[in-house]
């Protein structure tokens, strides 16, 4: 009783140390980004008010957003904004970023959750059937296209996709959400029409193929290990069925690995959205950040930046607490 | 004389390696009649766990029975395919692991990894298989709330004890342990062995024990076969072969072994040398180099295996001798001289 | 004195092991492995065609080539004087792939030496003298460590002039923590070692100490995450030309990929998108492959898998 108490308390020291370092990671980031946007040359306001309004109202409101201030209190106000959720508002559009940021956020939720379902579905099946006919053909032939694969850039799959199943053979659209003049009659129908499914298709596709490399790779190193143990063994003496042995016990006894992968990718999928929702002109975080950096929409850059962070961190963050609970071995040191 | 269950005729083993077949096993033959215990005792690499698996043929990807046969029941497996073999396996030849290994998946409760191969080999509903698996918990005196946990929550010897009431959940006809109680103290493996024999005698299975421990093996063993380096070079009766060992290895290896037959203040003898690399092995008796008796001979033929009494065979040139090398194989003196290099 | 140069001189057992065979050492992780050594060979000729590009280049690669009527020779398909064939905007693919060789080459050697530079102090002083000062070093890690790069590298360029040193100096500075986390963790090890007690009782100082005989044992894992480093440095350059945020006088592969993607009507064009790729494709698998040997010389556990 004593010693559960004891590892408990160990655990309890363990997730709030690595929150309070995923803590200091985003303070850090949004410390840079403040320094960033007022070492830009010229005006610091410009990045703040928007260089349209008229000389009076930029004046009334560089007061209201107290730069007029010195530069720490500035950087208390904007530090307590970030808490906030006060992100200002958007140059190009003209309304709250917290407005603008939900939907991209939705819409790189919708291709990200499917796309990694499917690659943890196909990486894992693949990766533990290659573990199991372990130097054969096929074995052979799947670990060199998924080194392959994870030695490409991304965008450059994506295009070579594109230009073969859209293009070439002309199954998919080559990007977007909807068929572009089609406003979505309802909230509802953005995201369930055959329209927006086609338009899923492909972005999914790639991403499923490109990013279910890492988990193949992963899970064959685990289940390699696995298929090693005496259990392996016993279950065949056993009198089990193959498939049994591989995907009842090994596949089972692999997952931890794979599970403490799962946000760890998803982190690295949010970060490479700039780049595949960019080729696709998917309407979803990354591409917003990109478009907002290129337009100098610096309230909407900032924030959408931000967010991306936080994903990327929490999803480290999730990942290292998995690998802690799962696995037993790990100390809390 | 009964029909043994088992008849192990010339088996050959082979393991593909980089450098070139290594023949693990080399045309070796035993029997085990029903209801006998028969003891496989050699030194690790002998070959007698690739002996135990070839039985039922779980054997690692680069390993090939090249020849001889294995009849159990009359009936030869080494042709059998191996969905004829999945319904022999632990329904008629259950295999009892050694502990220290992680023989159970680390990510299933122990209930469930029995209830498997109950349902696996019978059409039998969950809850009769839970019964099932709550009785063979109770046969081997463990609380039956154990079924709902993991391995890794269960003791050494309590795992050794789980994996023994999984071996007899088909009560099979043959009982395979291997080095079953090796990571165990001396007391928790006496218990385990107490409880196998008695379980054994109810069900009247034949068992197959391979182990190095020459002191379980005269525990246990109504007959042993000693392997060296892929053949057998002695087998008789548990008795005799303590008694009047005729082969010099059997001698080195009963002198390595605590005894309670030796005097308390004689030290352990150990053999010097290894054995033989199976790749390219010599020519002659496979123990020459290190054995203290060795003569001209046993360095240029290989010695059969011969009866020397009845129901006690051994493979040694000298086995006429048998006496004087005894006498001489009690000396410490005499294994010290032939520290070879190999 | 006398005792000094008896202590630097040492026994046989104090004696860092860096020091015997660099060669055989260095050969070792290629020894019987096609895969390697044909790695060894793409990054050879890489890094050749990257230092002799100004000579090897059949065309200026912003030139514009015209066809024999005088016209324009747009998007011709690959052929005896384009290899490669021609971009929408009629220049020769040939030549920018061997000019951004020369880019991708300055990109991943400097960003990798500078990263493994860093990293290797950091993870040096950090491991050696522990404490409060390896926290703080530590934590300064975790920190970078956490930082998504490439949204990161985009928001930062785009602030600051955008320029191929620029892209450089960012990823030098983002990559590091990978290398002083690897130099750390060895440093622990190394610190209870023999010969460095013999050191210490020679007399040498910390200085001496790290630089002299910690380092050239720290120095083949720095070195292998340097080679990693060649890898991502390559692609993130790659990434960071293709979202268009690098600098537009300097020829790189993302750029060929960041002018097939904005023309559009060229996803028919495979001469002019598929060698970059490509490119990008077997430089960093050879590092990869060149990485990961040497990295089951210095641990044989990996072997097995």
């Amino acid at each position: 009783m004593k010693a559960t108490s004891a590892s408990s308390a160990k655990i309890r020291g363990y997730f709030l140390r690595r929150l309070g370092l995923s803590l200091l990671t985003i303070f850090f980031l949004a410390s840079v980004m403040f320094a960033l946007f007022r070492l830009l040359p010229g005006d610091p306001t410009m990045t703040v008010i928007s260089p349209a309004l008229s000389p009076e109202v930029q004046e009334e409101v560089k007061r209201r957003f107290g730069l007029d201030q010195p530069i720490l209190v500035q950087y208390g106000d904007y530090l307590w904004s970030l808490v906030t959720l006060d992100f200002g508002v958007s140059f190009n559009r003209g309304i709250d970023v917290t407005r603008v940021l939900g939907p991209a956020l939705a819409n790189t939720i919708v291709l990200m959750l499917p796309s990694l379902v499917l690659a943890y579905v196909l990486g894992v099946g693949l990766g533990a059937l290659a573990a199991w006919k372990r130097n054969s053909r096929f074995d052979r032939t799947l670990t060199a296209v998924a080194m392959i694969f994870r030695s490409a850039p991304i965008f450059w799959i994506c295009i070579i996709f594109i230009a073969f199943f859209a293009v070439r053979l002309d199954l998919f659209p080559t990007g977007h959400m909807r068929t572009p003049g089609t406003p979505p009659s309802s909230l509802l129908s953005t995201y369930f029409s055959l329209d927006f499914l086609h338009h899923l298709l492909l972005p999914m596709i790639v991403m499923a193929v490109y990013y279910g490399c890492y988990p193949l790779l992963v899970m064959r190193t685990a289940m390699l290990e696995v298929l090693g143990d005496d259990f392996i063994d016993l279950s065949k003496a056993k009198g089990l069925s193959e498939r049994r042995i591989v995907f009842g016990h090994a596949l089972r006894a692999s997952l931890l690995p794979i599970a403490t992968s799962v946000s760890l990718l998803g982190a690295y999928v949010v970060a490479g959205s700039v780049l595949v929702e960019t080729v696709f002109s998917w309407p979803g975080l990354g591409r917003l950040m990109v478009q907002a950096i290129a337009d100098s929409d610096y309230p909407v850059a900032q924030a959408s930046f931000l967010l991306i962070a936080v994903l990327v961190v929490v999803g480290n963050l999730v990942s290292d607490l998995l690998y802690g609970l799962l696995d037993p071995r790990v100390r809390y040191g | 004389m009964t029909e043994d269950l088992l008849q192990v005729e010339d088996l050959s083993v082979s393991y593909g390696t980089a450098e070139g077949p290594v023949k693990a096993l080399d045309r070796i033959s035993f029997a085990v009649a029903a209801g006998e215990t028969l003891g496989l005792v050699g030194e690790s690499g002998c070959g007698k766990t690739t002996a135990g698996r070839a039985l039922i043929k779980v054997m690692p990807a680069n390993a090939r029975i090249t020849g001889g046969t294995i009849r159990y029941r009359g009936r030869d497996l080494v042709p059998l395919s191996h969905e004829e073999m999945r319904a022999i396996r632990w329904r008629e030849i259950a295999v009892v692991p050694q502990s220290a290994m992680n023989a159970l998946n680390p990510v299933f409760r122990v209930g469930r990894q029995i209830e498997e191969v109950i349902r696996e080999h019978e059409a039998v509903g969950k809850a009769k298989a839970r019964a099932r698996a709550e009785e063979l918990f109770n046969l081997v005196k463990i609380d039956t709330a154990r079924l709902d946990h993991f391995p890794h929550q269960f003791s050494g010897g309590m795992r050794q004890r789980a994996l023994v009431a999984m071996a007899l959940a088909l009560r099979p006809r043959l009982l395979l342990a291997d080095e079953p109680t090796t990571a165990l103290d001396v007391v928790t493996q006496d218990r385990i062995f107490s409880r196998i024999r008695a379980l054994q005698r109810e069900s009247g299975a034949s068992m197959l024990l391979i182990t190095h421990d020459m002191g379980l093996v005269a525990e246990n063993c109504d007959r042993v076969a000693v392997m060296y380096a892929g053949r057998i070079v002695e087998t008789a009766p548990t008795g005799v072969l303590f008694a009047e060992p005729a082969h010099p290895y059997t001698l080195g290896l009963k002198n390595a072994f605590p005894s309670t037959t030796r005097p308390k203040d004689q030290t352990l003898i150990a053999i010097a040398g290894a054995p033989p690399v199976l790749r390219d092995p010599p020519a002659g008796c496979r123990f020459a180099a290190r054995c203290p008796f060795a003569l001209e001979i046993c360095r240029r033929e290989d010695p059969p295996l011969v009866e020397v009494a009845g129901g006690h065979l051994a493979a040694c040139h000298r086995s006429d001798e048998a006496p004087m090398l005894r006498a001489k194989a009690a000396d410490s003196a005499t294994w010290t001289r032939t520290a070879v290099p190999a | 004195m006398a005792e000094l140069s008896v202590g630097e001189s040492g026994s046989p057992s104090a004696k860092s092991p860096a020091t015997s065979g660099t060669w055989r050492r260095l050969w070792s992780p290629f020894a019987g492995r096609p895969l390697a050594i044909a790695s060894l060979v793409i990054l050879v000729v890489f890094v050749l065609v990257g230092i002799f590009a100004p000579w090897l280049a059949p065309f200026d690669p912003m030139e514009k080539n015209f066809g024999p009527d005088g016209r324009l020779d747009r998007l011709a398909t690959p052929s005896f004087s384009h290899l490669f064939g021609t971009t929408l905007y009629a220049r020769d693919v040939f030549s920018q792939i061997i000019v951004g060789t020369r880019t991708a080459l300055i990109v991943g050697v400097i960003t990798a030496v500078a990263m493994t530079v860093i990293g290797l102090n950091v993870g040096l002083v950090a491991g050696y003298f522990g404490g409060w000062v390896d926290s703080l070093l530590m934590r300064m890690t975790d920190v970078v460590f956490g930082v998504p790069i490439l949204p990161f590298a985009i928001v930062a360029l785009s602030l600051l002039e955008p320029s191929t040193w620029g892209i450089i100096a960012l990823m030098s500075a983002l990559f590091w923590p990978i290398t002083a986390r690897v130099v750390r963790a060895q440093v622990l090890s190394l610190r209870e070692r023999p010969f460095i007690d013999a050191a210490r009782i020679s007399g040498a100082g910390h200085m001496r100490i790290l630089y002299k005989h910690i380092a050239p044992n720290v120095m083949p894992q720095a070195f292998i995450h340097g080679v990693f480093g060649v890898a991502w440095a390559i692609t993130t350059e790659a990434s960071i030309n293709f979202l268009g945020f690098g600098d537009p006088f300097t020829m790189s592969w993302g750029t060929i990929i960041y002018d097939v993607f904005t023309s559009m009507v060229s996803y028919t064009a495979w001469w002019w998108f598929l060698p970059p790729g490509l490119c990008i494709i077997l430089v960093v698998t050879a590092a990869y492959f060149i990485g990961q040997a040497f990295e089951e010389i210095a641990n044989p556990r990996l072997k097995a898998r």
